[in-house]
């Protein structure tokens, strides 16, 4: 009886660890034995999105992309790890010793020994016939215009995961959009790894990313770069910075500023250079700040173009004596003459007819003090003091455009609403976004406010035209076109006070005055030929407004 | 006539079958093979995308501008220092016959 009972408690037993068996196949170890199961019938390949191209304005290529491979080893298969090494560092370079200690380590299943190769190098490789040497797809960007605005493109690194990631500029700002979605195709495969055509398939289609065409016409781009690079040495400048924009659309035509960075080879430059100063960095505009001030006025009505003003010597705010830039006098100036002749002394004046409160507001309404929502990725804006804490000096000295910071791009927006009827534009880089079906999704123009009316444009306009034809830079105007511009010399603060050695010379204007095609900022750091907007800046400014008027076929009237 | 029509069912069953696997079975193989040329054909395609995009990078170096400034130099062609706009009353077009 004990023997039959020791039989059914045996397969009593049994029966138990069946179930629990399988209780631990079916639940517990359920997920991994299914991948496991799946990773011998099925393939699966990835099907990594494209990265979006960038155009400039005329559809041609500023980014696209170019095949090339993620070279790596599979240690188990190579034959003689000394001659392979020895042959990958005769084509990737490096040396053969820290290939092979790479590929020799023990454990190791999978070494990438090169990112990005280009298809030269990898057909080169590809021809050594290794065992156990493999490629990836890994596209790299290819620049067709070599370094051409390198600063408003950005560039493409690696995330911590190694992924292709934008930083700076436009590849930083729509780095979404250009990436776009990484795609994946599973399906069944033979027991030589081959797919099984009528077996289970499961794509996920990949998203390329969407392109982008710029406003930027690289034609303009071109020029201005090399007139700014002219420029810098012939001034002896230590940065320079140009940036154009449509001022009826807000489109910018181009930006640039040097010393700058190739994207190409970004990781070998300062890291400090990958900054775009056009909208990154602040400097204070001096007396091309005055345009706004002076407009704002001509908009109250608390002036006319004609009102007049004493400017018989330097004037007393508070403690303080305002004196004008050569620390000449004229005597009684109309506000026309005020802008021609740069007035510090007249523009106190102006400032205490709008008042403190109109002022203030003034500042704030041609966006001043907030970012212009720019599609680039570094864009920052220098904060203004509170409304409260204007004092009569700073007031005195803002209305000549000293004790305030800037950004070249709030400046060149500024001034372009006096381009467009009072109308301050949104700037925009991109103009269309064309997504992987061709579909072209336009950015339409922004206007944020009108900041003077369109009568007040115009008045400043010709009080503009006015600086430009009898002011300080009149020797290097192009003849027989109306530019509205005006200069601007601004000492830098260092450690509390001025250097009166250092300045930063600017000249900001459009152009033609009766149809403005463009509103433009020069900005020359430290400029050691002369300190002066008028001579250096304005030059610089009408030698590029030359190329443009030829390009847009403007003639002289 | 009810009986007759299922004898003959009865018989051809097993003949259809037979068919029916066969024909699956040789469908299969066919199917089955086909697979190394979907492979050649993918690899085919993703060649002549490469192509496609390595002319298209051709294309664009040699328009890019700089390109054709050093090609314009080689040329013989030079930067003007100043240039002259005529205006449109100036251009005798209408003395052109």
């Amino acid at each position: 009886m004990w023997r039959i009972r020791i039989v059914c408690l045996v397969l009593i037993l049994g029966y138990v660890g069946i179930v629990c068996r399988l209780f631990y196949w079916q639940v517990i170890a359920s997920d991994r034995l299914r991948l496991e199961a799946a990773s011998q019938y099925y393939i699966q390949l990835p099907l990594p999105a494209q990265r979006g191209s960038i155009y400039a304005s005329d559809k041609s290529p500023l980014v696209i992309n170019q095949p090339a491979y993620l070279v790596f080893a599979s240690p188990k298969s190579i034959d003689n790890a000394l001659l392979f090494s020895e042959r990958i560092s005769g084509v990737l370079g490096g040396t053969k010793e820290s290939i092979f200690d790479s590929i020799t380590r023990p454990g190791r299943v999978w070494v990438p020994l090169a990112h990005k190769v280009e298809s030269e190098k990898a057909d080169a490789l590809k021809l050594l016939g290794l065992s156990g040497l493999g490629f990836e797809k890994e596209p790299k960007r290819f620049y067709p215009e070599a370094s051409m605005a390198a600063r408003v493109v950005g560039f493409v690194g690696s995330d911590d995961n190694g992924k292709d990631t934008g930083y700076f500029g436009l590849e930083g700002y729509y780095n979404q959009e250009l990436g776009g979605k990484d795609g994946m195709l599973e399906i069944e495969k033979d027991a030589k790894g081959n797919p099984i055509a009528i077996g289970i398939a499961k794509r996920i289609e990949s998203q390329d990313g969407r392109s982008l065409v710029l406003w930027l016409d690289r034609t303009i781009q071109y020029a201005v770069e090399q007139k700014l690079l002219d420029g810098i040495t012939k001034y002896g400048a230590k940065e320079g910075s140009v940036v154009i924009m449509d001022p009826k659309t807000g489109g910018i035509l181009a930006m640039a500023s040097f010393p700058g960075y190739d994207q190409r080879i970004y990781a070998e430059s300062d890291r400090a250079l990958y900054k775009n100063p056009v909208v990154g960095d602040s400097y204070e505009p001096g007396s091309t700040f005055k345009v706004m001030v002076m407009s704002s006025a001509l908009d109250k009505n608390v002036i006319t173009p004609l009102t007049q003003v004493d400017e018989s010597g330097p004037v007393k705010v508070g403690e303080y004596y305002i004196r004008t830039w050569d620390n000449k006098y004229h005597g009684t100036l109309t506000m026309t003459q005020v802008l021609e002749h740069s007035s510090n002394v007249g523009m106190v004046s102006v400032q205490k007819k709008l008042g403190n409160d109109a002022f203030i507001d003034t500042i704030h309404r041609f966006g001043f003090g907030e970012q212009t929502n720019v599609d680039l990725q570094d864009e920052t804006s220098p904060s203004l003091r509170d409304d409260r804490d204007w004092k009569e000096i700073d007031l005195a000295t803002a209305s000549f455009g000293q004790g305030i910071a800037v950004t070249p791009l709030q400046m060149v927006r500024a001034v372009g609403a006096l381009a467009n009827d009072g109308w301050l534009m949104e700037p925009h880089v991109v103009k269309d976004i064309r997504d992987g079906d061709g579909r072209l999704i336009s950015i339409r123009p922004k206007k944020i406010r009108q900041v003077v009316s369109s009568a007040a444009a115009q008045a400043i306009t010709e009080m503009m035209v006015n600086a430009v034809d009898s002011g300080e830079a009149k020797w290097a105007k192009p003849k027989g076109y109306r530019i509205a511009g005006k200069t601007g010399t601004a000492q830098i603060p260092v450690a509390g006070h001025y250097d009166d050695k250092k300045t930063i010379a600017s000249f900001v204007g459009f152009a033609p005055s009766d149809n403005p095609r463009f509103v433009m900022l020069v900005t020359l750091r430290e400029p050691t030929s002369s300190p002066w907007g008028s001579e250096t800046a304005a030059p610089l400014f009408f030698s590029i407004a030359r190329d443009i008027f030829a390009y847009y076929g403007i003639g002289p009237q | 006539m009810m009986i007759r029509w299922l004898r003959f069912l009865l018989a051809t069953t097993p003949v259809l079958a037979f068919f029916s696997i066969l024909i699956a079975l040789f469908a299969t193989n066919t199917f089955v093979g086909s697979g190394r040329q979907v492979v050649e054909l993918d690899r085919a395609i993703e060649a002549v995308g490469e192509e496609n995009v390595m002319l298209e990078q051709k294309v664009a170096s040699v328009s890019a501008l700089g390109a054709i400034e050093v090609r314009a130099r080689e040329l013989g062609f030079t930067r003007v220092p100043s240039y002259v706009s005529i205006g449109s009353e100036q251009v005798a077009l209408h003395e052109l016959r």
